[in-house]
């Protein structure tokens, strides 16, 4: 797979990320996601990742989660205010940075996290 | 050829803190911090007028991180698209640059969502002028930060000193999405925090890392400015 010139312009700002590059992007554009949970998170959760390069999967659900690919997983309760988009921010980035490190590397780990805390 | 002054509704300065009251804000920028951060203040009861000021247009680099803009917006000035894809009243787009000649809303608090130096100059200068807080904010890579600047309170030169370089830009070392969505959230929060407390608001510059989905904060010293801002 390579990235075609349109591809290449529109994640060149993401493949400046030392952690992301090219087979970082790569691998964000061949992975699914599983999002579930309450709005509006999951539907600001799916917009962002989508918008990122990966596919999406939706579902409702109690509590916010997220599984990106088959081994790695966040799982919390988000508020619905600043709070909880600054935390869907964070959880999102660290998990995808975690996901990016093991990827990149050739494995896939295992990584199951709740609020991180 | 000098611009022709906007008539603004009639400002409700002082309304931040009274919850339940009017209150005008602007946010300036449209891009990856302006378009959540916008986003999230529509969620307010308070805001009656939200400007967005943001003199770019959409281009395809830009999608990644600013997912409210679609390949049909590319092209369109950011602030008109943002306001057309919220559809909210509220939104006033604004299709300009901050700067000397800028004729500022009538604003009761100001969101910096830009990436550069001398717009959040311009939003200070502004800011101290009219007596009025502004948040500041920023991200690269996988980190940002915020601060809640009061008008008596540390200005840009007490947190990165008196020259502190133009420093990494997006385009020049990346950025994160989600970053810049944590960064509007933190925004969000200290306004919201200071609505609560009011003077009795520390002043903190906040740290956020992706990597590690830290945030932690720098405290800053209670004192008035000695930039003479």
């Amino acid at each position: 797979m390579e990235l075609d010139r349109n591809e290449m312009d529109q994640y060149s700002r993401q493949m400046l990320v030392d952690e992301i590059g090219y087979e970082g992007q790569l691998a964000i554009l061949s992975t699914l996601v599983r999002v579930w949970g309450p709005e509006p998170w999951r539907q600001w959760a799916s917009r962002y990742l989508t918008a990122m390069g990966f596919s999406v999967e939706e579902s409702p659900g109690e509590k916010f989660g997220v599984a990106l690919g088959d081994h790695w997983r966040w799982t919390t309760q988000l508020s619905s205010d600043g709070d909880g988009m600054r935390e869907l921010g964070l959880g999102l980035s660290r998990l995808i940075c975690d996901w990016l490190g093991q990827v990149t590397e050739g494995g896939h780990g295992t990584c199951e996290y709740d609020s991180f805390k | 050829m000098p611009k022709a002054r906007r008539s603004w509704p009639r400002c409700t300065s002082g309304a931040l803190r009274s919850t339940g009251k009017a209150m005008n804000v602007v946010v300036v920028g449209a891009g990856a911090i302006g378009s959540p951060l916008v986003c999230g203040l529509l969620q307010w009861p308070e805001v009656e007028h939200l400007w967005v000021v943001d003199g770019d247009r959409v281009e395809r680099s830009n999608l990644p991180r600013q997912p409210w803009y679609q390949l049909a917006d590319l092209g369109q000035f950011k602030a008109a698209a943002l306001a057309n894809a919220l559809g909210d009243r509220r939104i006033h787009p604004v299709v300009e640059v901050v700067g000397e000649a800028f004729s500022w809303p009538p604003a009761d608090i100001v969101f910096d969502a830009t990436d550069n130096w001398p717009a959040r100059q311009a939003i200070q200068r502004e800011a101290r002028r009219r007596g009025i807080p502004w948040v500041f904010s920023s991200a690269v890579r996988w980190e940002g930060q915020v601060a809640f600047m009061r008008p008596q309170g540390p200005c840009l030169a007490c947190l990165f000193g008196e020259d502190p370089g133009e420093g990494l830009r997006c385009f020049e070392a990346g950025v994160v999405g989600t970053v810049t969505l944590a960064v509007a959230g933190q925004a969000l929060a200290v306004a919201k925090a200071w609505q609560a407390h009011g003077e009795q608001w520390e002043d903190r510059l906040y740290l956020l890392d992706g990597r590690t989905g830290d945030r932690w904060w720098v405290r800053l010293p209670p004192r008035e400015c000695p930039h003479g801002t």
